[in-house]
């Protein structure tokens, strides 16, 4: 990796802190929503019980939200097209874009996550694998989200196909994300499924720089 | 090594006019010094309006602002697309100015503009597909031999 690489990175994330409407909107969506589920279900033992599911979708529908956010801004002011004139790749753009928005979606999650424990009333160490969880299982999911906002771009006014395509990619991280604090609490990491969703975030890097890369060079045309 | 400046200004709403283009040197990994900055700045008199955000620019403004950037470099090659878009009569001289003066001091410039600016020297051409037709009468541009 080149030093133009974590200029880029950089860049993304100054511009990403001074846009404090990402967070706000991130946190307040994933706050109401959660509160919502909470409020909508009379006895909160049967909350406790989907606690995983509850979180594991109003934080995609949240990082959804806020997605656009990240390519679409730059695609309507020209700073996508000049990034690519000044001789940054595809994949080193799209990389630096996910990079700042994990950190975006991190520190809003990381004030969020103590919400979540008493809303769900969940226990501590319910807690801790949720939070490895999110370590583990976002980075895929913001490489995903950013791949949604460059359809978006591309498709500019079929929406329903960018979530038809887009969608299917979230399920395996739905299953596994909401089944790893089971095996959390045997303590075997033969069975623990951490790991499969690190090799999801492997499976996902390539899969979505590649098609990120076409879709990039598909706008420009 | 070249600068170019797209038709949208590539400008972020909510940073400062100085952090946009402080941040733009940045990527481009030049380094200016302070005082030479703000020189930069009067020559479109955006020094009052440093610390504005863009956002609450007009839209003559932005384009100053990109314009800036042109000033802050020194690449040799300056690709420009409708630079002239949204600029006063005032500031489309000054940027007729900005761009004699980098051709006087050995640069190149390729602009697309609606605007004929009648500059010294400066060669007109255009890229059509095959099945275009443009009268050559109507446009009365250069002929490829002679802009080589």
């Amino acid at each position: 990796m080149n030093l133009d690489f974590f200029k880029l990175v950089k860049r993304e994330i100054k511009i990403m802190l001074k846009n404090f409407s990402i967070i706000y909107s991130f946190s307040t969506f994933f706050v109401v929503a959660s509160l919502i589920f909470v409020f909508s279900v009379n006895d909160i033992s049967y909350v406790k019980v989907f606690y995983k599911s509850i979180v594991w979708i109003v934080l995609i529908f949240s990082i959804m939200l806020v997605s656009e956010n990240f390519l679409n801004e730059d695609f309507n002011d020209g700073s996508l097209k000049e990034l690519q004139f000044l001789g940054f790749s595809e994949e080193s753009i799209m990389v630096s874009k996910s990079i700042a928005m994990w950190i975006m979606i991190m520190i809003p999650m990381l004030f969020l996550m103590p919400l979540v424990f008493i809303f769900f009333q969940i226990t501590l160490y319910e807690l801790k694998g949720l939070v490895i969880n999110l370590f583990l299982a976002t980075p895929s999911l913001t490489l995903i989200s950013i791949l949604s906002s460059l359809f978006s771009v591309q498709l500019k006014r079929n929406k329903i196909i960018q979530f038809v395509i887009i969608l299917p990619f979230f399920i395996p991280m739905i299953i596994f994300t909401t089944s790893t604090g089971t095996l959390f609490e045997s303590h075997n990491l033969k069975e623990n499924q951490f790991l499969i969703l690190i090799g999801i975030f492997f499976i996902t890097l390539p899969v979505c720089l590649i098609a990120g890369r076409l879709i990039m060079r598909e706008i420009n045309k | 090594m070249f600068t170019y400046l797209p038709h949208k200004d590539s400008l972020k709403d909510y940073l400062t006019v100085e952090e946009n283009l402080l941040n733009w040197l940045e990527l481009i990994g030049s380094k200016i010094q302070k005082e030479k900055f703000f020189n930069h700045l009067k020559f479109f008199k955006l020094n009052d309006l440093r610390n504005n955000l863009i956002g609450n620019l007009s839209q003559g403004q932005r384009k100053k602002v990109s314009l800036t950037k042109l000033l802050l470099t020194k690449c040799n090659l300056w690709i420009l697309d409708e630079p002239f878009n949204s600029l006063d009569v005032d500031s489309i001289k000054k940027t007729k100015k900005m761009i004699c003066s980098h051709k006087a001091n050995g640069g190149s410039v390729i602009l697309a503009s609606h605007i004929n600016l009648n500059i010294e020297g400066s060669k007109r051409m255009f890229i059509k597909s095959p099945k275009q037709k443009i009268s050559n009468k109507i446009a009365n541009f250069d002929t490829w031999d002679n802009i080589k």
